[in-house]
């Protein structure tokens, strides 16, 4: 009977993941195979896209948004999968005294991790481009420190786990934002033809 | 199911589940009845509870998904009794299907009415456990009262649930499936059934070999019977010790008394059948096919499985008498004999009946007490009745323990059981094997012989049967690719074993009592081996050769017996006349049963992580698409994340 949360866990970690995916990717062919398989950027430069404004292959800051997405919802359905197999059972957790917010502890942070995984590539791609060293080792960092923070799970202790790594997890959203070549100049722009 | 009904438990096809309740008392029972709103519930009730009335209410009410008996091993049995199975056992067939004056029990019922009458042959459509694992009875004591028990209040949810699982594939009525079961499918390699007639094997030997060109004489021979099978509600869980398992030892122990004694006997036309029915509590399968066999003259070892033995060709009439054991336990060391009220109208026939019990008096020695039932009190239910049915002119008795109650409170279930060794019992029934192979010595010899069972063969029977199935004597009959594993299941009942590609399906205790009454009869053929035997079985007719041991290590058995099937005559012609006076039961196909025990999440709860999984996701489309429309579009008039490599084009 736990269909819905079935459903519910599935929405919340690959929702944001499929929204990406709908409406910056699924436009461009070229891009659904580099969020499938990144090391086809080779091959693919043989055959690209004649004529085409910015095409993928040469444009490396969609290229490491493709390949950084595409790598999260791999790592994401590999680390739930197995959880969401459970929930489509008769029932929840809980029985030997364990949470019954376990469903929606490992999605959010399969969450967090697909998004990270985006950041990281961008941020990634652009430190090894620039030889930025600095940026290298805070994407190493960070990861060792968000899987180290996922262990307080083991222990229930959800609330010394989830918000710290959704904190970097935005803190990462901005490195990977300004790595892209956006400032906070940018925002103030959008918000302002916005309002236009 | 039969012709018009089905019985049992079944559940859906994913599994029932229910909130579990461990009812105590009444305010309990009430609280699932009425009070309670987290339906559907499953009850978890002990033995007092577990009554046809409390069942019957509980699944009227619609509130349950089905209902766990708890009963550990060491629990008390309940005083009242408990026996499934209907007050008049086998009603309706039988010698007496025809006789209203003695239909239905009209004038006794065998079987003591008890808060479980008829719990066997109600059709639940929920399902039934038996929970008898103390540690499963502790967990799910456990989980109910953390969870789920009621403070005068609702308790909060999540709730302990449990799934129980146990798809039956048939539907309806025999009929129905058997039909549904031949439709004009797409011929595949395992074709689909949806339920099998129930069918076993009956056990037979005879005492003296015979053979195909052997004449047998009218009123020659002396048929012992028995029941194999029991009943029990819970599958694998009838093992009934006292319904059938103490009257099995006795004829084997009758069988080895006479087969001991044989060459002290002067040579005869008479002859000696030992016989063991199985599916009798069906309604009489193995007997009514073993009458109907001998009154068509194709009574004869199953081809497949004996290709070799051909034993004489017997029929109706040449029994001369029908000696039925039925529940033969220590009664205070009496027996009582039933005779049937419409074949002693026949003058030969009660002539034979009454010296038969007089030489039987005659033969008790004061160690057992014989008496006779009182005249208009029809035969319990027994295998005699199929051979009246077919043929009235068969003196024929029942001797059991009983007058006209059944002695056995736990007839036919799975309460029906022995832990200790019961040496009373064991000393009655070496008695009562001594009196019944003295008997027929008597019957067939005219010189006085005394023998004496030996009651060191009762006890290791009793013991291995009942107390500890790893014994000795059961190891040595694990030959034959048989893993000694088997031998611990003695379950008794029956099951649908018809269908093509599982016919020679033996239960291991169909195969235990085979092999031992093998052991008993047959005689060592010397200086053997395994290949000779072989050969032997291949070129002589008149005995059947066993090869008992493993690989080459053994030896050679000779024996009389043999397998006859005991499938319904119902069953025989592939149109099935349903409205026949045979057995029509059919088993449904089965899926392996399954209990889960877990937490069930309130529905609000559910329905909050939907909520809140299309939130994000909703919230998430909103998001990229501000940022995809307003802000990449910004950074893509400043680049500063150039490409560093050219196209080659």
């Amino acid at each position: 009977m736990t269909v819905m949360e079935f459903f519910g866990c599935g929405l919340i970690a690959f929702g944001p993941p499929f929204s990406m995916f709908c409406l910056t990717i699924c436009k461009d062919p070229i891009r659904i195979i580099i969020l499938i398989s990144a090391e086809a950027e080779a091959g693919l430069q043989k055959v690209s896209e004649v004529g085409v404004q910015n095409p993928v292959v040469t444009d490396r800051l969609t290229l490491s948004y493709v390949a950084g997405l595409g790598f999260g919802i791999m790592s994401g359905a590999f680390s739930l999968v197995n959880v969401l197999a459970d929930a489509i059972g008769p029932g929840t957790v809980g029985l030997h005294g364990d949470s019954p917010y376990f469903f929606l502890a490992s999605a959010f942070t399969t969450l967090a991790f697909i998004l990270l995984h985006t950041f990281w590539g961008i941020i990634f791609f652009q430190a090894l481009d620039m030889k930025n060293y600095i940026l290298l080792a805070y994407v190493f960092f960070c990861h060792l420190s968000v899987s180290a923070l996922t262990l307080f799970n083991k222990s229930q202790s959800y609330a010394a786990s989830i918000p710290p790594i959704y904190i970097i997890t935005l803190v990462t959203a901005g490195l990977a934002f300004k790595a892209a070549g956006g400032s906070f100049n940018n925002v103030k722009a959008a918000c302002v033809s916005r309002r236009n | 199911m039969n012709a018009t009904h089905s019985i049992g438990c079944q559940t859906n096809s994913n599994g029932n589940v229910g909130i579990v309740f461990v009812i105590e008392n009444d305010d309990d029972l009430e609280w699932v009845l009425h009070k309670g709103t987290s339906v559907p519930y499953i009850p978890a009730l002990y033995i007092s509870y577990f009554t046809k009335d409390v069942l019957l209410k509980l699944r009227d009410s619609g509130r349950i998904s089905g209902a766990i008996l708890l009963n550990s091993k060491n629990s008390k049995r309940p005083d009242l009794g408990f026996s499934p199975d209907k007050t008049c056992p086998n009603e309706g067939f039988g010698l007496y299907a025809n006789y209203p004056q003695y239909s239905h029990c009209t004038l006794n019922e065998w079987n003591p009415k008890n808060p479980v009458t008829d719990l066997m042959f109600i059709d639940w459509k929920i399902p039934l456990y038996l929970l008898s694992d103390e540690a499963s009875i502790r967990s799910l004591t456990k989980c109910f009262d953390e969870h789920n028990k009621p403070n005068g209040t609702e308790p909060n949810w999540p709730l302990c649930a449990v799934e129980l699982n146990s798809r039956m594939m048939a539907a309806a009525n025999s009929p129905t499936c058997i039909r549904r079961s031949h439709l004009p499918l797409i011929p595949l390699a395992n074709p689909i059934t949806f339920c099998d007639p129930i069918s076993s094997y009956n056990i037979i030997s005879t005492l003296f070999p015979t053979n195909e060109k052997m004449i047998v004489k009218n009123h020659s021979l002396i048929v012992v019977a028995t029941r194999l099978d029991s009943l029990s509600l819970f599958q694998k869980k009838a093992v009934g010790a006292y319904s059938v398992i103490t009257t099995v030892i006795t004829l084997l122990s009758v069988a080895h008394t006479l087969a001991a004694n044989a060459a002290k006997f002067s040579k005869n036309d008479k002859n000696v059948l030992f016989a063991f029915f199985d599916g009798e509590n069906w309604d009489y399968i193995g007997s009514s096919r073993a009458a109907y066999d001998l009154k068509h003259k194709s009574f004869a070892p199953i081809q497949d499985l004996i290709p070799y033995y051909k034993p004489a060709n017997f029929s109706l009439e040449h029994i001369s008498h029908f000696i039925e054991l039925n529940q033969i336990s220590s009664n205070q060391d009496t027996i009582w004999v039933h005779t049937d009220p419409i074949s002693i109208k026949d003058n030969y026939v009660n002539q034979t009946v009454t010296d038969l019990i007089q030489l039987f008096k005659n033969k008790s020695s004061n160690l057992i007490s014989i008496n006779r039932t009182n005249a208009p009190i029809p035969l319990p239910p027994a295998s005699l009745q199929s051979f009246l049915k077919e043929e009235l002119k068969i003196p024929g008795i029942v001797l059991s323990n009983f007058e006209m109650q059944y002695a056995n409170k736990y007839f036919n279930s799975f309460l029906d059981f022995e832990t200790q060794e019961n040496n009373e019992t064991i000393r009655f029934l070496t008695n009562m094997s001594t009196l019944v192979a003295n008997t027929i010595i008597s019957l067939i010899d005219r010189n006085q012989i005394d023998v004496v069972a030996d009651e060191t063969i009762v006890k290791e029977l009793f013991n291995c049967f009942l107390i500890n199935t790893s014994c000795k004597l059961f190891k040595e009959l694990t030959y034959d690719n048989m893993p000694q594993e088997i031998t611990k299941d003695t379950s008794t009942s029956v099951a649908g074993y018809t269908n093509p590609e599982k016919m020679y399906e033996m239960s291991a205790y169909v195969s235990i009592v085979l092999r031992l009454l093998i052991n008993f009869t047959g005689s060592v053929v010397s200086h053997s081996s395994k290949s000779e035997c072989m050969n032997l079985m291949k070129n002589n007719s008149s005995f059947s050769f066993t090869w008992v041991g493993s690989g080459d290590n053994g030896s050679c058995i000779s024996s009389s017996c043999f397998l006859t099937a005991a499938l319904s005559p119902a069953f025989l012609n592939d149109s099935v006349d349903w409205k026949t006076t045979y057995s029509t039961w059919t088993e449904s196909e089965w899926k392996i049963s399954s209990a889960r025990l877990f937490l069930k999440p309130s529905f609000a709860h559910e329905m909050s992580t939907l909520f809140a999984g299309i939130g994000v996701f909703l919230f998430s489309f909103g998001i990229v698409y501000i940022i995809q429309e307003y802000i990449i579009f910004t950074l893509q008039r400043n680049p500063s994340f150039s490409p560093v490599r050219e196209p080659t084009m």
